[in-house]
């Protein structure tokens, strides 16, 4: 009696520290056998490359889980990104490096007006960023009046053609390989583990979980609270226009509104990361093999010719026994 | 006897003379149920972005201002109770028009049906509602951009080009009226007809990120095919071919792609590399836009309108196009290529000039 239900408790812990990994063997392995090419190096690659926007946008979430909060508008910082970097190259001539800096810094300071109306005005993290996530997808619609912004696009008014191009180096950041690595992967890694260190081996990383896991004890503690919640909210906005520049230079231009369908995918990413060897919070590897799970399954569903609703229902149910292995351990 | 023939001769002319001249007057002069009315119309679309969509908001607003008619421009964002609002609003605001551009038929049905029961015309773009002519009265019609032809004349440019014999990636968009229309052709005429021609892979990412999608999912076929296993990629949806082209290019592959509509962005593309982006077909939406406008005032001058209307496409073609660096096309410039492109003539009536110019 006594070692069979310690034999079940073992059982559950396995399949609490393991389990996400094995629905991502098992799905490498279900694939491998049906799919001929799926194992090649080339498509491995490619399923990286595939989750490189997904990666970066849910390393940007799980930034602000990890204080406790949610940053409902990273995938809008993204989309808002690209198109500001669009605009600087092909409608303003500005050259690649302002296009770059610019989005990038606007993302850090909408990080930090989110963490404004959070801390200041004590807005819920999910209403504040909701508001966000609205407030930027209008104005980048905003931005060239409803449409795209690519190369030798037509200027509104009969105005001629737009003078710039979006230059090589930026879109190296999307279609660049290094030794047959393409650059967004890389940039995905790079980011990963830097929140990954970040997180695990500083101090800033333990207050940030501690504020995570309790704000008042932390607080009592005598860590400055608002400053870290802050800081976390901007490296977000850091991270996710990161990912806009990645999504802009892939696409090869500015579209309206990119980043919001890589909302919820990213969401869910970071969801999963939280069970995955069973370490019940948010962090970057588990955030990295979410994205990473999604992508193999939407890889081989594509193979095999499902349809998009097929592979929702699949992403559903791997979603929902991911989370239960999280939520109901920590429920016992 | 003479004299009374001459007499009753000119006596004719006179009547005939006056008849006709009367009836251009009559022609010319506004119908009374829209003269000197301040018109407002509602124009709910389902989504407001994208080239595509920008081109039809400003058909239709051009050619609202041109006779004086107050158009509100709803963008529901994808939110189809949005869509249901934005057309009550219009009921409840006592608009005197309701256009209406996609949408799902199920989710807008009884909206619909309301306007019409309030005898507010209704002109649906890429849609259809099953209404009972008790109903709607002849005050509804579905305007397409013909996407029977366009899929028949976007694949026969397929067939053409591959002699008849190719593996191809093909796209469908399910449950979407217009790329269902395309679809159906594809699958009962041109596959049964030509028999070489053989899908290798389907890829149908939904609606949501199309471009961004179907990048990935050509990108992971293309990565996992064999080489030259491929011949030709078919999208039914421009947004899904701005996505393969981006695979093609980036793959350095050349592999011909056809597809449907187009763009400023797409023309732009296909002048970038004419070996692989080969053809679209396609309706300027701005002419939709107009179409959907005059048939509005027509409906509520009394006149006659009919249930469906669809408009001519045009298979815009690379090879017709100049070089890019001869000349960097948009889609103004169609119109000096294609005849029947920048402009139609279709429900222009004579008191349409005379309330143009009525408001000038």
């Amino acid at each position: 009696m006594k070692t069979e239900e310690k034999n079940s408790i073992d059982l559950f812990n396995l399949l609490y520290k393991y389990g996400t990994i094995f629905v991502i063997l098992a799905t490498i392995l279900f694939f491998s056998i049906f799919l001929d090419n799926f194992m090649k190096f080339s498509n491995i690659i490619n399923i990286f490359r595939s989750v490189s926007i997904v990666g970066l946008i849910s390393l940007a979430i799980t930034m602000s889980l990890t204080v406790d909060g949610l940053d409902l508008s990273a995938a809008a910082i993204a989309g808002f990104a690209a198109v500001i970097a669009a605009k600087f190259m092909v409608i303003w001539e500005l050259g690649t490096v302002p296009a770059i800096i610019v989005p990038i810094l606007v993302g850090v300071i909408v990080g930090g007006v989110n963490a404004f109306f959070i801390i200041k005005m004590n807005i819920s993290d999910l209403l504040a960023t909701l508001s966000m996530m609205f407030l930027l997808t209008g104005i980048s619609v905003t931005f060239q009046s409803g449409t795209a912004i690519y190369n030798y696009m037509p200027l509104p008014n009969n105005q001629g053609m737009a003078p710039g191009v979006l230059t090589d180096a930026y879109l190296f950041l999307g279609k660049g390989t290094i030794f047959r690595i393409p650059v967004p992967v890389i940039i995905m890694l790079i980011v990963a583990l830097f929140v990954f260190v970040f997180l695990n081996h500083t101090k800033y990383g333990r207050f940030f979980y501690m504020i995570g896991s309790n704000q008042e004890a932390a607080k009592l503690s005598g860590i400055p609270v608002k400053k870290y919640k802050t800081i976390a909210y901007m490296m977000s906005g850091f991270i996710a226009a990161v990912a806009g520049l990645v999504l802009g230079a892939r696409m090869g231009s500015g579209e309206v509104s990119a980043g919001d369908p890589y909302l919820m995918d990213s969401v869910a990413a970071a969801f999963i990361g939280f069970s995955v060897f069973g370490i019940g919070r948010p962090n970057a590897l588990g955030t990295i093999l979410g994205a990473l799970l999604m992508g193999t399954l939407l890889n081989g569903l594509v193979m095999m010719n499902f349809p998009y609703y097929s592979q929702d229902i699949v992403k559903g149910i791997v979603l929902i026994l991911a989370l239960s292995l999280t939520y109901y351990k920590k429920k016992n | 006897m003479k004299k009374l023939a001459s007499k009753s001769l000119v006596l004719l002319l006179v009547i005939s003379f006056l008849m006709g001249a009367s009836l251009m007057v009559m022609a010319q002069e506004v119908p009374e149920a829209i003269a000197g009315k301040d018109l407002k119309m509602a124009l709910v679309k389902e989504w407001g972005t994208g080239t595509h969509m920008m081109m039809h908001i400003n058909g239709s607003k051009a050619e609202a201002e041109k006779y004086g008619i107050d158009l509100s421009v709803i963008d529901a964002n994808n939110d189809l109770l949005e869509m249901t609002n934005g057309i009550e609003n219009a009921i409840s605001n006592e608009m005197d028009a309701i256009l209406i551009s996609h949408g799902k038929a199920d989710a807008l049905y009884a909206s619909v049906e309301k306007a019409l029961k309030a005898g507010i015309p209704v002109i649906v773009f890429d849609n259809d509602f099953d209404v009972p002519r008790e109903i709607h009265q002849g005050k509804l019609v579905s305007i397409d951009q013909y996407d029977l032809m366009m899929g028949l004349i976007s694949q026969m440019s397929l067939v053409e080009e591959m002699d008849g014999e190719a593996n191809v990636v093909y796209n469908r968009v399910a449950n979407v009226p217009p790329t269902d229309k395309r679809h159906r052709i594809w699958e009962g005429a041109i596959l049964p007809t030509y028999t070489g021609i053989e899908v290798v892979a389907t890829i149908d990412q939904g609606t949501d990120n199309p471009m961004g999608d179907a990048q990935t999912a050509l990108e992971t076929i293309l990565t996992t095919s064999d080489e030259g296993e491929i011949d030709a990629v078919y999208a039914v949806w421009d947004e899904y071919a701005k996505g393969f082209y981006n695979a093609i290019v980036d793959s350095g592959k050349e592999i011909p792609l056809y597809s449907v509509d187009i763009s400023n962005q797409d023309l732009a593309m296909m002048q970038d590399h004419p070996e692989i982006w080969r053809s679209s077909a396609a309706v300027n939406p701005a002419i939709v836009g107009e179409v959907q406008i005059r048939l509005a005032l027509k409906a509520l001058a009394g006149e006659d309108i009919p249930r469906y209307y669809s408009l001519d496409p045009v298979l815009v073609h690379v090879d017709d196009l100049p070089s890019k660096e001869e000349k960097r096309v948009t889609m103004d410039d169609l119109s000096d290529i294609y005849d029947g492109w920048g402009s139609s003539n279709a429900f222009v009536e004579d008191w349409m000039h005379t309330l143009e110019e009525s408001v000038k």
